[in-house]
């Protein structure tokens, strides 16, 4: 059954949304972290593994089970999210209010309620669990990481195997499932799954942090448009059932970040990214003031005992020790950096 | 993050159990030395750090003071010559005692340690350090370490340094202790190789060549211009301030962003000068070879607080070692906690270092945890309580006719003890000037004897700035360093009558 346009446009269009308000989100809140501690290689390992696992012992676990996981886990990342905006203790309501309400619709028997409060609900924690991550000090190089271990993964889950198909149909209904449904498709079911949101929302946090606007706006693009195409293919009957969203964002992530460092951006920290600073600012030479000394014209007459400290070539201090050069020379009024050196070298 | 989570939660499992394994307490450390260079701070909830206590609901403090005493008293029973033969004798039985009865341990005296090391050294033990005090005051005090011991020295001291005096890889920290201070020494070095920053030994030379160091341009990569961070004993910075004032050298001349000062007493005078001469004051901390990681930390209202994760701090009469009253003078009296300390094992250390009972409750930013005064000199008779070393040193080391180190001793006399002082000279202004303050900071003298030569001097006082180390550095030539050994030569006695002197008492003279 041919979906409706109207869904694969709206699926596009929640995508633009959700990545946009997470760049808006990440850059202007301060999610709460511990006091030591930061994302390491070791966690990108944990969460492949996890990703790996997750599917396979959910299938196993009742759905009912599985969906009060699920809830459980909305509820924290909800509260991570909105807790710099409402602060702790409201997000905390506002967290359990959606989910109990979303449960509470589910049990009622509204299925559109429950589809778009669950929709609510993930976009939310998306935007959360990310943020936490980036802020968290997760790099542009581990999302790389990350989405090449996915790839792999996603093809294999998706399309060789119907591990995700088996996977969704699981889940398909119930409260807080992890994917995000276009409601009202008249036609084949719209929607994406939860990890390739994640990563669709991740990358452009990741590399808005380590390398500026231009690397986020560009990978937000370049997620959108992945996400416009594939819905293109469903529109045109190039494809029909689940598509490894991965396959396609993996190696563009991964070829992005490779760009990025080619051109010359440098990774910044969290504490250079909160100072603006510029990923792409050349390190001054560090020789070049030596050299500039080792050049230096030195009067003839010092004896060789004697130091003299210079600035741009120039002596400007004379003393018998270092220290005592370096003062001269300030005493002389050059504040600025000084290089000192033997008279005779 | 994952790993990080487990470490912590590793570490105050291992507190609990009174089983720390050092490697953990080492991966915290790095942890926050990562977290730090990563986000430039600390995140939410830094009291849960180790050595950063918060408030802790008193008789859950008193259960865990309990369990600490008990599995620390039961190891030194168990394991140490010493106090194996004190419990015997006395019968006291550790699994019984707690943070109410400690007092049946009979208190350790620095005499009882020095006399023989090897009975406070648990056989369970492997040592690997001695560390010995500078014995300023006489014999050193030798104190045994693990590898353990220190590793959780400077897993813990790097937390400290880090978050404290904020240590950061583009810094380069420079030390000015006597490099016979191995501890110290050791402990420093690898903070800063964990930091990433760079370090400088500059040990205890001529205070003429620490001022070079400190001025001279490093021009190195990644590195800041000049030695950022420096750490020495007060008595050190005294003599700095004493040759930046007379060579004429100005807080512009050095990149200096953070000092760190610790072993003596800094007067609130000398922190002033320090300031002037160097553009920033030292920061202060408690710590003591003995002791270790037990120690104090300074609030913003000037207490001396004590963390109680490392150790049971008691507050001491320094003659009767009974609790002292509130608002009277105390010696601080240390156990150092297992885990933390597994080598030399002390019970009830009397340091000596004499500190005021605070009058009331604290309410700074550190009221979670036991304070005092700060350190106010070291306990050696009634006359030290009486004019303790901080009032003559805050007396002392505002007057800039007196040279740095302040050279003084305390007579007692009949009616009082007098001060006898070394100034540049003897002159009645001089003299006035010191009657004048002493008597407003109500410095307990009966009249002070200004001379202008330290070999006049009934007696000498000895400072860690004394602990020279010889260079062949021609630097350490420029300047008055000839008036600086004089002023160290040991004096034999002298004459006091040659000074100039006053009698009356000083009003008001009560400390």
């Amino acid at each position: 059954m041919k979906p409706s346009a109207p869904a694969l446009a709206g699926l596009v269009l929640v995508v633009a949304l959700l990545i946009g308000l997470a760049l808006v989100h990440v850059r202007r809140y301060t999610v709460s972290r511990p006091p030591i501690g930061l994302f390491v290689r070791s966690d990108v390992a944990v969460m492949a593994v996890s990703v790996v696992i997750a599917p396979l012992l959910y299938l196993e676990l009742p759905a009912t089970v599985v969906a009060a996981v699920f809830g459980l886990v909305t509820v924290v990342a909800i509260q991570t999210a909105a807790a710099p905006l409402l602060g702790g203790r409201p997000a905390t309501l506002a967290a359990l209010a959606l989910c109990a309400a979303t449960w509470a619709c589910w049990l009622s028997g509204h299925p559109l309620p429950t589809t778009l409060l669950t929709d609510a609900g993930l976009a939310v924690a998306v935007i959360g669990v990310t943020g936490m991550w980036v802020q968290g000090g997760m790099r542009a190089a581990h999302v790389a990481a990350f989405a090449a271990l996915l790839t792999g993964y996603d093809l294999i889950a998706t399309s060789l195997t119907s591990l995700m198909t088996r996977f969704s149909d699981h889940l398909h209904g119930l409260p807080f499932a992890p994917l995000l449904v276009i409601p009202g498709s008249h036609g084949a079911l719209v929607a994406i799954g939860l990890g390739d949101l994640v990563m669709l929302v991740l990358f452009p946090m990741a590399a808005g942090k380590a390398f500026g606007r231009r690397p986020a706006v560009t990978a937000g693009a370049l997620g959108v448009a992945v996400t416009a195409l594939i819905m293109a293919l469903f529109w045109w009957r190039v494809v029909s059932t689940a598509v490894p969203v991965l396959a396609f964002l993996g190696p563009l992530i991964v070829a992005q970040y490779v760009v990025w460092r080619r051109l010359g951006y440098r990774e910044r920290t969290v504490r250079e990214w909160r100072g603006a600073m510029d990923p792409r600012a050349v390190e001054p030479d560090p020789n070049a003031p030596l050299r500039a000394a080792l050049g230096a014209h030195v009067p003839a007459h010092l004896a060789a005992g004697a130091w003299v400290a210079v600035d741009g070539g120039l002596v400007v201090g004379i003393g018998p020790s270092p220290g005592l050069a370096s003062r001269d020379a300030r005493a002389n009024g050059h504040v600025g950096s000084l290089v000192v050196r033997g008279a005779k070298v | 993050m994952l790993r990080s989570g487990i470490d912590q939660m590793r570490y105050a499992a291992g507190i609990l159990r009174g089983r720390l394994r050092p490697d953990v307490l080492t991966r915290v450390s790095q942890d926050l030395v990562a977290t730090l260079r990563e986000f430039g701070t600390v995140g939410d909830d830094s009291q849960l750090l180790p050595g950063r206590q918060g408030v802790i609901d008193p008789d859950v403090q008193n259960t865990i003071t309990t369990r600490a005493l008990r599995r620390t008293a039961g190891r030194a029973a168990a394991q140490t010559a010493y106090y194996g033969r004190l419990f015997g004798e006395l019968g006291i039985r550790p699994e019984e005692l707690t943070a109410d009865t400690w007092s049946q341990v009979p208190p350790t005296s620095k005499a009882s340690l020095r006399a023989m090391p090897a009975a406070f050294v648990a056989s369970g033990s492997v040592p690997y350090l001695m560390a010995a005090t500078t014995g300023t005051t006489g014999t050193p005090t030798v104190v045994w370490y693990s590898q353990g011991d220190l590793e959780n020295v400077i897993a813990l001291s790097t937390i400290a340094m880090a978050m404290t005096l904020g240590v950061r890889p583009h810094d380069v920290v420079a030390t000015g202790v006597s490099s016979r201070a191995t501890l110290g020494y050791l402990v420093t070095a690898e903070i800063v190789r964990r930091v990433g920053a760079a370090f400088v030994q500059i040990g205890s030379i001529a205070p003429e060549l620490v001022l070079e160091r400190l001025a001279t341009p490093l021009n190195l990569p990644g590195r800041a211009p000049r030695i950022t961070n420096f750490s020495a004993p007060a008595s050190v910075f005294a003599s700095l301030v004493e040759t930046a004032e007379r060579d004429g050298w100005r807080p512009a001349d050095f990149g200096l962003t953070d000092l760190l000062s610790g072993g003596e007493v800094v007067s609130e005078a000398l922190r002033a000068r320090v300031e002037e001469a160097f553009g920033v004051a030292p920061e202060r901390a408690y710590q003591a070879t003995e002791i270790l990681p037990a120690g104090g930390a300074h609030c913003s209202q000037g207490h001396l607080h004590y963390p109680a994760e490392f150790g049971h701090i008691e507050l001491l009469d320094p003659r009767t070692l009974e609790p002292a009253a509130p608002g009277g003078a105390a010696t601080l009296v240390v156990t150092p906690y297992v885990p933390y300390r597994e080598c030399t094992m002390l019970l009830r250390y009397v340091t000596n270092d004499l500190v005021r009972v605070p009058d009331t409750t604290p309410t700074c930013e550190l009221a979670g945890m036991a304070a005092s005064s700060d350190i106010l000199g070291r306990y050696d008779g009634p006359l030290s309580v009486a004019v303790p070393t901080r009032s003559i040193l805050d007396l002392l080391e505002a007057e800039r006719a007196i040279p740095l180190p302040a050279r003084y001793c305390l007579v007692d006399e009949p009616g009082g003890p007098v001060l006898h002082v070394v100034a540049r000279q003897r002159s009645a202004r001089i003299l006035g000037r010191l009657e004048e303050r002493a008597a407003a900071l109500g410095v307990a003298v009966k009249g002070i004897v200004v001379h202008d030569d330290a070999e006049l001097l009934p007696a000498r006082n000895t400072v860690r700035a004394d602990l020279r180390e010889y260079s062949f550095d021609s630097a350490g030539q420029v300047g008055g360093g000839d008036e600086y050994q004089r002023a160290v030569r040991p004096g034999d006695g002298g004459d006091p009558s040659r000074g100039v002197r006053s009698d009356e008492a000083l009003a008001g003279s009560r400390p």
